[in-house]
């Protein structure tokens, strides 16, 4: 009898057990970043951490993807139908899963009431909208892109700060001095995707667009081909061949050019000396936080500021289980503490879309964006004005991301800086680029 | 007796099935499904149906002056490192055939570019050819003045093309240095006593004794590097992004372009390129 009664109630404390888990199993929802620096990855693992213990029902699993890398990532995981539930990546990416008929546009409006238009910048907002209404993505944090300048130096030689077209030629042409390895300024002149984001402000400042108010490619404008002249006038200022990114952080901070134009996420490089922040050593320029100031905004025929918003989105699921667990955690990582302290793990670089964040005494207090004092809180207002080819007159034209994907701003100014072509010719043979691109 | 031969026949393909399903599986789908996708034109989107639409994209491809620009690049990028590698393989093992003290570290050290990973050897050469810090540039035209001004070796259209070449040659040659250097030491030193006796000098010793030796392993060195490196991605692209060889271009059509199809084309000409130089080859040049 006692016998029968102990196996009764083994087999009792199973049934249980099998019975709690099936009702507590949890769901997995697959998360990817393109934030792959090692730093960064401790910290989103952190949060991950944090938001498991919060909860049973779900679990996330973090991929992590070169920025570089994601069109042909998420090409090959469309293909193969094997995306993730939840993407953070830039607007034109999301921009372009949404043409593709990808998202689920529902979960994304859900997030975005749940948090609140009023507290998301609407420059942000807008960079994630949907022609249709309502938006493609959530936007979760952006940068501003602007000139960067050595202000000691400029002082030094009487020069007007470069915000405008003749006072960045002024500056470039002055201090270009390559028998001594020293450049006017760095630019984009690569194929590459930095190129196409510093020529974007040349053109809005001159009132050149990609697209018209009615989706017709206009590259070819006389206003396009106005600002490919200057800006290969330019390029004759800059380090020698096809320059990158990577050109325009060596170089300014090895004291080689007194401009160059960059993200946010130069903010940290150039505070290195200035905090215990561990990042990249190599030849610098002592007290740099102290001799640079930023030129976000540029002026030709009008003002332009450019920069980049990235945003979550959630991939079209059978699985409603998923959705709802992705919606959560991007929720999740928007609050509060969890929020300021993601944005921390790029100082500078990475701004919030929250203005109850931006305005944070939590998120203000941190090392490095004491350094910079009150130029980082002027930096980030940048982020509200951003304006870009794909956005024209409230109009969205997702079709932007196939023309970026090919790189054609940035081999059209190869073709005048590289092969000598003139700007009315490098300004058709784009045009019909981005006609080919686009059928 | 027959029912016991049918049944070992049996057996038989039982063995054999294994090794038809991986290469099933691994080769000849693959192939049949790239020469599918080149008729298609592909849906990014999995749930939206291809639409067949013939020879199209072949008949785009081969009037398309980029691919032909392309086609060039890949054909000189291919001869020259094809010439480079074997000719430096060829020179360096000979050398080191000799007897000298040192000789087993120099043979090892002569394979470190061939072992280092890709990865670490593209940025150590992009650092060499920088365009502002660079020591090429600065040997070149500060010390020696032979170049008015620094160049941008690695990313200009122009000049990257030398790059890459340069790199290739110096990565791959140890493969042919090993090659041939085994070959080398097969050779019987009866041969050349016996030359010597007849008065032989040391070149007419290379050109008639130790060429004829070599010229397998030679033609098989060229026919594998051509194969290689025709379809060479990642030395050609890791260093240089400026260097529109084939692979790069069908690479930039899948995944920049989304266009498949297209890209499947591609390959499915460059396979029938390469098949009918290796037929050609292995008849005439090497007379197999």
């Amino acid at each position: 009898m006692r016998k029968n009664k102990i196996l009764t109630l083994i087999l009792l404390t199973v049934l249980i057990l099998t019975l709690t888990t099936a009702a507590f199993a949890q769901t997995t929802v697959e998360y990817w970043t393109t934030q792959t620096e090692e730093n960064r990855v401790e910290i989103i693992n952190n949060l991950i951490d944090r938001f498991e213990a919060q909860q049973d029902e779900y679990k996330i699993e973090l991929v992590t993807v070169q920025e570089n890398d994601i069109p042909t990532k998420l090409a090959a995981g469309m293909a193969a139908g094997r995306l993730p539930a939840m993407i953070e990546v830039g607007a034109e990416n999301i921009l372009k899963l949404g043409a593709e008929g990808m998202l689920d546009s529902e979960a994304v409006n859900d997030v975005v009431n749940s948090i609140g238009e009023d507290d998301l910048y609407d420059g942000a907002l807008k960079m994630l909208a949907s022609p249709e209404g309502g938006y493609f993505g959530v936007p979760f944090h952006g940068w501003v892109q602007g000139i960067w300048y050595r202000e000691d130096l400029f002082e030094e030689k009487g020069l007007e700060p470069p915000t405008t077209w003749e006072s960045i030629m002024a500056a470039a042409k002055e201090f270009h001095d390559p028998g001594n390895q020293k450049y006017g300024i760095v630019v984009g002149t690569n194929k590459d995707s930095y190129a196409r984001q510093t020529f974007t402000q040349f053109a809005l400042s001159n009132n050149a667009r990609i697209f018209d108010e009615n989706g017709n490619l206009v590259f070819n404008s006389p206003e396009m081909v106005e600002t490919l002249e200057y800006y290969a006038e330019l390029a004759k200022y800059t380090p020698p061949g096809p320059n990158g990114w990577r050109d325009a952080r060596d170089l300014f901070l090895a004291g080689r050019v007194p401009m160059m134009m960059y993200s946010t996420y130069i903010m940290d490089d150039i505070g290195l000396a200035a905090t215990d922040y561990a990042g990249e050593e190599g030849e610098m320029i002592a007290n740099l936080v102290d001799k640079t100031n930023f030129a976000n905004t540029m002026k030709n025929k009008s003002e332009a500021v450019f920069g980049q918003i990235s945003g979550f989105t959630f991939i079209k699921s059978k699985d409603q289980k998923k959705i709802e667990g992705a919606k959560a955690f991007a929720e999740f990582l928007m609050t509060g503490e969890n929020y300021i302290e993601f944005l921390h793990m790029a100082p500078g670089g990475m701004n919030a879309v929250r203005p109850s964040i931006a305005n944070d005494p939590k998120y203000l207090e941190h090392e490095l964006l004491e350094v910079w004092g009150e130029k980082s809180a002027r930096i980030a207002s940048g982020l509200n004005s951003i304006g870009k080819f794909g956005y024209v007159g409230g109009k969205v034209f997702p079709e932007i991301g196939n023309i970026a994907s090919q790189f054609i701003v940035g081999q059209t100014i190869m073709k005048m800086t590289e092969s000598g072509w003139s700007a009315e010719r490098a300004a058709e043979w784009g045009q019909k680029e981005m006609e080919d691109a686009l059928e | 007796m027959k029912i016991k031969t049918d049944q070992e026949a049996k057996l038989g393909y039982w063995l054999i099935l294994p090794t038809v399903l991986a290469i099933g599986g691994l080769i000849l789908y693959p192939v049949i499904y790239n020469l599918w996708l080149s008729l298609h034109k592909v849906n990014m989107n999995p749930n939206l149906p291809n639409t067949f639409i013939g020879l199209q994209h072949f008949v785009e491809v081969l009037t398309d002056i980029d691919f032909w620009t392309s086609f060039k690049t890949s054909l000189i990028f291919t001869s020259t490192t094809v010439v480079g590698t074997t000719l430096l393989g060829l020179g360096v093992a000979v050398l080191l055939n000799r007897k000298f003290p040192g000789r087993s570290i120099v043979r090892g050290i002569i394979l470190l570019p061939y072992v280092t990973p890709v990865i670490s050897a593209a940025f150590g050469w992009k650092y060499l050819f920088n365009p502002v810090f660079g020591m090429f540039n600065y040997v070149v035209v500060d010390v020696l003045s032979l170049m008015p001004q620094h160049i941008n070796w690695i990313e200009s259209p122009r000049y990257a093309i030398f790059a890459v070449i340069i790199f290739n040659i110096w990565r791959n040659f140890p493969f042919a240095f090993l090659m041939i250097l085994a070959e080398l030491q097969s050779i019987s030193g009866t041969l050349y006593e016996a030359a010597e006796v007849d008065g032989a000098t040391g070149w007419q010793k290379f050109k008639h004794i130790t060429l004829p030796e070599l010229k397998f392993v030679i033609g098989a060195l060229v026919i594998l590097r051509t194969i290689w490196n025709f379809y060479k991605f990642s030395e050609v692209y890791l260093l240089s992004s400026s260097v529109e060889v084939l692979p790069v271009y069908i690479y930039e059509k899948a995944f920049a372009t989304y266009n498949f199809g297209e890209a499947a084309a591609i390959s499915v000409i460059l396979f029938a390129f390469v098949l009918g130089f290796i037929l050609y080859y292995v008849r005439k040049v090497l007379e197999w």
